[in-house]
């Protein structure tokens, strides 16, 4: 070959090489075996981030021997945690699921049989049609975690015209959300750690949780231009061991410290006046008997100052054992760094404490008391870096509120009380007649499982499950229906966070699909069948699968081929061809069915 | 996007709050004396220094101290930003053991009762970190994954550990919460905070069948049992074992451990002001006796339902002003329309 040696070392190939790298076969050494790959870019759906991923499609067998990071991404920029290069292993997983299912005894004991797309679109659409002509249509319920879209599916329930979006956020993000929210509307902060002279975080971003990989590649750039670093975590992790200050708070008193080092900011008039007296909406405060209605700035910030004298760093250190110099000497740190003073709480202190929407409100407050709302190296708000395409038509707003998802004892949830949904049943609050679970599993991802247990065994209160998963789950389990939904590198998803300063759109496509149109072939069905290699190690270190000779079709197809070779096969292209002869205001059905 | 997989739409995007209102907005707007500018009676931005800006989504379009919302929705004690007791404080843990009781606000904090049976000394269980290599269930059964991080044995500080009768590392330990127990290792360790144990949710993946096809490599197989109603009963059968497929690897399989699920021992704990599941749990440690054995859960149901009607008493419900069931200003996940956004006349909680 005429390729330089030495690009065979190189991390991240450049796009012009991309339809054709050639690596050396590890497993081949001592031996120069070259492998010829096309790279396909797509993005990881192990996490929210949607980092970009190369996936490395062997041109001689047809199939996706690794992943790597997509060097052209721009939050992740090349680089990737250890999830994204196991997609591998999700893809060619053995214990997979393949084939729709459906139970065939009671819910729960665990009997399936293999039933076709068909019947189970039919099946479905058959009872959200019946409920939606009915008047009915609260009780169809899509509940799904981490998307990993952004709109669709919203822009599918309205276009039904009901208020059936369920989702994880109360047991996720909620109360940091809340806290957020109250400020500036956005409920998501967007730290520009790169830019930072100072960065607190209320988190473990070098190692684990949401955006990790875009964010902790930002702090540390920010580190290598002199930034220091605060960590406030009861754990010594990863990230705490990395930070200038470890502050080990005991949970639940992480506002308490907030709000001490907001009291020494100002007190030493270290506050940024001129932001606070343009951008808040001070004139409005009302607080221990005093109105800023017609007061002076100053006199507004006296009453502040007196209303903060509670929170002296003497009582944050006594109630969360972080010593109150140390409190003082991060206060002056943070107001030092002014506008470029960055943070981050996502889950954390917030997630884990009655009241724990104050810790992001009280973090907040260090923001707009230093001026760093919205500057280079600040703290800026999530929906100014998330970018969500908006499509062409949409349709109108539900008419309805479902109180099963937004009950009334919550007017300022954030969002969906999910996890109360058992409770709601046993309350007979409603019922459920159609109920959807996907990149979810309350029985085992949500506190009280059992509850959750005894209300999917009972069919007076779901009248019926589906559970969209590519793997078995705990909640699965209690499903009418099981249903195989594609891997993240067999999906289309269009997606979008809020990782940096910048904005960006990722682009989820199914790799296969798009390595045979490059080939041109527009169908995996039409697709040659490749002959399998026995159980040998390929040069990524996974296993390929035996036995070697198809003997049909289906025998020919991988795990992920088949899949869509039998999507193909059936009637209709995806479940959501299903769903959508519902007819829906303003657009015609494909074929009219009596219900 | 299909040559990049991504495609960077801006760089550098700051101070968006100051972007000039737009001339279709302004046309037809009207400015109050406090300088919101409104259209149609909804507000479309703010004079700032004599400038229209767009400024934030706020009622006020500025960055809010003052919470109005807070106040007009029942919570006018947190209308700035407070500091609040958690339901872990050491305060709550004194009143759950009968002490100190003057120290504790039942109308904020629910108290806990605990189950007859728990015993030991009173923690914070800190269970909300993650294993950098997993993602709750979404990587279930990804092999290499698994091969890395396969336990969840829970934190303990040496000095906890001695209060602990010794716990050493590998002990089994029994930690209740307010509707059951769990049986896991003990890891004793620096790396946290005295006065609180910590385990990761990312393991104790199960599965109640013998079935082949159910994720091997990442659960243990687990006889439930609900031995009276609303009493449920969980031990480990089997754990990961090396088992034939089609893929080699799974005869390798080296490792036995797939965790302890802890969520299932937690009540709800819904914060009557954000909805927030408030993860953290008060509990006790002992000792496990002979006659547990590790991964072994024990819940009952009916004191669950009981925890979560203790925190609903918390809450204070709409409607708001003008039969709202929301603020209108606040975001909600697919949005409805506004007149959804009202109570029927005489509704209301």
């Amino acid at each position: 070959m005429s390729d330089s040696p030495k690009m065979y070392l190189s991390p991240c190939p450049p796009v012009d090489r991309w339809d054709d790298w050639v690596e050396l076969d590890p497993a081949a050494w001592p031996r120069r075996a070259e492998r010829h790959y096309q790279l396909i870019p797509t993005i990881c759906f192990n996490c929210e981030s949607a980092c970009g991923l190369l996936a490395y499609v062997n041109k001689e067998t047809g199939e996706i021997d690794k992943f790597e990071g997509n060097p052209k991404h721009p939050a992740s920029r090349g680089r990737v945690c250890a999830k994204g290069p196991a997609t591998i292993h999700q893809i060619h997983d053995p214990d997979r699921i393949l084939y729709p299912m459906k139970r065939s005894g009671q819910r729960g004991d665990g009997k399936w049989e293999r039933v076709s797309w068909s019947e189970v679109l039919e099946t479905l659409g058959m009872r959200i049609r019946k409920a939606i002509a009915e008047g009915r249509g609260e009780e169809v319920m899509y509940h799904v975690g981490r998307p990993g879209h952004d709109f669709i599916m919203d822009r599918l329930l309205q276009a039904w015209g009901i208020d059936g979006h369920n989702s994880h956020t109360n047991v996720c993000s909620a109360a940091a959300r809340l806290g957020y929210a109250l400020w500036h509307y956005a409920d998501r902060p967007s730290p520009d750690h790169a830019n930072a002279r100072f960065i607190l975080l209320l988190s473990a971003h070098l190692e684990s949780g949401h955006y990790f990989n875009p964010h902790a590649q930002r702090i540390i750039d920010g580190k290598m231009a002199g930034a220091k670093m605060a960590v406030m975590d009861p754990r010594l992790s990863n990230t705490a061991s990395m930070a200038d200050y470890w502050l080990p708070t005991y949970p639940g008193t992480e506002a308490a410290v907030l709000l001490a080092m907001a009291k020494v900011i100002l007190d030493e008039n270290l506050f940024a006046a001129a932001f606070v007296r343009t951008w808040t909406n001070w004139a409005e405060l009302k607080v221990d008997g005093f109105d800023a209605a017609g007061q002076t700035f100053e006199a507004t910030i006296d009453a502040l100052k007196r209303h903060y004298a509670k929170y002296t760093p003497e009582f944050a250190g006594a109630e969360s054992g972080v010593p109150p110099e140390t409190i003082v000497t991060i206060a002056r740190e943070i107001a030092a760094a002014g506008t470029r003073f960055a943070s981050h709480l996502w889950r954390g202190s917030a997630a884990g404490n009655l009241g724990g929407w104050q810790v992001a409100r009280a973090l907040t407050l260090l923001h707009v008391l230093t001026g760093s709302v919205g500057t280079e190296g600040g703290h800026n708000l999530g929906l100014w870096n998330k970018f969500i395409p908006r499509p062409c038509s949409v349709p109108p707003p539900q008419k309805r509120w479902n109180e099963l998802l937004y009950p009334p004892e919550w007017p300022l949830a954030m969002h969906e009380m999910s996890f109360l949904l058992p409770h709601f049943l046993k309350e007979g609050r409603g019922r459920v007649d159609t109920y959807f679970t996907r990149v979810v599993n309350p029985v085992w991802t949500f506190p009280d499982g059992l509850s959750w247990i005894e209300v999917l065994r009972d069919e007076s209160l779901i009248g019926m499950h589906a559970a969209l998963t590519p793997t078995w789950n705990e909640t699965a389990w209690y499903a009418d229906y099981v249903l195989p939904m594609g891997q993240g590198p067999e999906r289309h998803d269009l997606m979008s966070q809020e990782t940096h300063s910048g904005r960006w759109i990722g682009f989820r496509q199914p790799v296969l699909r798009c390595f045979r149109r490059s080939r041109g072939r527009e169908s995996a069905g039409r697709m040659k069948p490749i002959p399998a290699r026995s159980g040998k190690r390929t040069s990524s270190g996974s296993i390929s699968r035996g036995p070697s000779i198809p003997t049909a079709p289906s025998a020919s197809e991988s795990g992920s081929n088949r899949l869509i070779a039998q999507a193909r096969r059936s009637r209709s292209m995806n479940i959501m061809a299903g769903f959508l002869r519902i007819p829906f205001p303003g657009c015609r059905p494909p074929r009219e069915r009596r219900a | 996007m299909r040559k990049y997989g991504a495609f960077e739409v801006d760089k550098n995007v700051h101070r968006l709050n100051e972007t000039p209102v737009s001339q279709a907005d302004l046309e037809g707007s009207e400015t109050r004396p406090d300088g919101a500018i409104a259209k149609a009676g909804k507000p479309v931005g703010i004079m700032i220094e004599g400038k229209p800006v767009v400024g934030y989504n706020t009622p006020s379009r500025k960055l809010e101290i003052f919470s109005k919302t807070m106040a007009d929705w029942k919570w006018p004690e947190f209308a700035l930003p407070e500091y609040c007791r958690s339901h872990i404080h050491r305060s709550a843990q004194w009143a759950s053991a009968g002490k100190r009781p003057e120290d504790f606000d039942p109308a904020y904090v629910p108290a806990v009762e605990w189950p007859p049976e728990a015993r030991g000394e009173i923690y914070t269980l800190l269970p909300t970190f993650r294993l950098p290599v997993l993602i709750h269930s979404r990587t279930g059964n990804a092999k290499s994954l698994y091969e890395i991080a396969h336990k969840n044995p829970l934190w303990v500080n040496p000095a906890d550990a001695k209060k602990l009768g010794n716990a050493r590392t590998g002990d089994l330990l029994k930690l209740h919460t307010e509707i059951g127990y769990f049986v896991l290792h003990a890891w004793v360790t620096e790396g946290l905070t005295p006065g609180v144990v910590a385990c990761s949710h990312h393991l104790g993946r199960w599965r109640v069948s013998q079935d082949e096809q159910i994720d091997r490599l990442t659960s243990a197989q687990v006889d439930l049992q609900e031995v009276a109603k609303g009493q449920w009963k969980m031990r480990h059968v089997t754990e990961v074992t090396p088992y034939e497929s089609r893929d080699p690897d799974t005869q390798r399989v080296w490792w036995s451990d797939a965790g302890v699920h802890q969520d299932i021992v937690f009540p709800v704990h819904p914060d009557p002001v954000s909805g927030m599941h408030c993860w953290h749990q008060m509990v006790r440690v002992e000792r496990a006796a002979a006659s547990d054995r590790y991964g072994d859960i024990f819940v009952d149901t009916n004191r669950a339902h009981a925890v979560y009607l203790k925190w609903k008493a918390l809450t204070r419900p709409a409607p708001g002003p003008g039969n709202l069931r929301r603020p209108l200003w606040l975001p909600r996940v697919v949005r409805p329309a506004e007149s959804a956004y009202y109570f029927e006349e005489g509704g209301g909680a």
